[in-house]
């Protein structure tokens, strides 16, 4: 190839790849720094961005009604009225208010795991399949204030402070059980909880590394990076070349 | 490993005891200072043996490694740790905290006052630093939760 043309695809080429040498290099740099500056734990709220990971949509919200109040989950996070209180494993099952007077606490469950909490909702603990509870939950009742769980593996009083699982016959209690029952919330608060992101999933860092791969485009935007990748090693070698050649003329 | 294959490997089947302790004032300020964070629980749950005057418990434990909670098994012996299982790892980086290589660094350690350290030091792993930083705050905590319940335990 003669110099001149060599010269002209080496200054073509690198027209071509300038946008995105420009692209991964931003990307590469934020990513080198993504702790420090915090984007490992900023969660994306733009619409147009969440929509590229098919999020745009509003989730839905199941509700279970708590005294005057609601226990929801939407998009994986639990919430008391509007305020987050902590994350369900598996679906929100049912919510309610046990004990005495004197030491009511309020239980919220999930499929994979019951939430006990305070009257002024702290969390007491979480008590899951390792702590003995039958999996999977499918809702909760009370019997004469007892704990009541349906599972998938059959009925059983529940003694959270002891972890006692007691399993009874269906017939023996299900005439005096009262269920906690999903209701719908008022549509404001249905409406502000359906806008709500889930934190953990969607990262500044992983639209970061998705933009940086190509995969932001899905298969065909990681060949374009390859192409592009291709092209950055044929640029350093036209550029070596030409460096070479006009350094002995 | 589950929860059950960690309390077994830590006791004589059928001889722990499972007790609570609720996690109150000084020691909420105590879990405060060692965790860097409050801890998510007003109780917390621990099993035990008391044998010829020896003192063995097991704390099931969940620490955020870098945005997933860690699920660490701890198992102390008078004040010592015997051993340190880590029982789900939920992060995408970091798992090499799951390794023996790692994990039987905490044998025999003990909580150093007045700081509430480890006795010694623990080698760190290049891309682990906060699951490292998670596993050695619970091998800390279950320490000082055991020297409370050491005086409590008949």
């Amino acid at each position: 190839m003669s110099p001149d043309l060599l010269k002209r695809w080496h200054g073509r080429m690198g027209v071509l790849a300038a946008a995105f040498v420009l692209l991964l290099a931003f990307s590469g740099l934020c990513l080198n720094h993504v702790s420090s500056w915090g984007l490992d734990t900023k969660a994306l709220r733009s619409p147009a961005l969440l929509g590229l990971y098919g999020m745009a949509e509003v989730g839905t919200v199941v509700s279970y009604p708590l005294a005057d109040a609601y226990i929801s989950q939407s998009n994986g996070q639990l919430f008391y009225q509007d305020k987050e209180i902590d994350r369900c494993e598996g679906s929100l099952v049912g919510a309610l208010k046990l004990g005495s007077k004197t030491t009511p606490q309020i239980v919220v469950a999930c499929e994979q795991v019951l939430l006990l909490f305070s009257p002024t909702l702290q969390l007491i603990e979480k008590i899951g399949p390792a702590f003995g509870l039958p999996v999977a939950v499918q809702r909760v009742g009370l019997v004469d204030s007892e704990l009541l769980v349906d599972t998938s593996g059959g009925l059983f009083f529940a003694d959270l402070n002891a972890l006692r699982w007691t399993a009874v016959e269906e017939r023996d209690v299900l005439s005096s059980s009262q269920w906690s029952e999903a209701a719908q919330a008022p549509e404001n608060l249905s409406l502000a909880l359906a806008a709500s992101i889930d934190s953990e999933d969607i990262t500044y860092e992983r639209l970061l590394l998705d933009i940086h791969s190509g995969r932001i485009l899905g298969e065909w935007g990681v060949y374009l990076v390859d192409v592009m990748a291709i092209l950055f090693m044929l640029l350093a070698i036209s550029g070596l070349v030409v460096w070479l050649r006009g350094k002995r003329a | 490993m589950s929860p059950e294959a960690f309390l077994a490997e830590s006791f004589s089947p059928g001889q722990a005891q499972m007790e609570s302790l609720w996690l109150r004032g000084e020691i909420r300020d105590s879990a405060q200072q060692i965790l860097n964070h409050a801890y998510p629980g007003l109780r917390i749950r621990y099993w035990y043996t008391r044998e010829a005057g020896s003192l063995r418990t097991a704390w099931i434990m969940n620490e955020v490694g870098k945005t997933r909670p860690i699920t660490i098994g701890i198992n102390i012996v008078d004040g010592h740790i015997e051993r340190v299982r880590i029982l789900e790892f939920r992060e995408s980086r970091g798992g090499e905290v799951r390794m023996d290589f790692f994990t039987r660094q905490f044998v025999g350690l003990t909580l150093q006052p007045p700081e509430r350290q480890l006795s010694d030091t623990i080698d760190g792993i290049t891309g682990a630093t906060l699951s490292v930083k998670a596993v050695k705050k619970a091998a800390r905590f279950a320490l000082y939760l055991h020297q409370l319940v050491a005086i409590d335990v008949p």
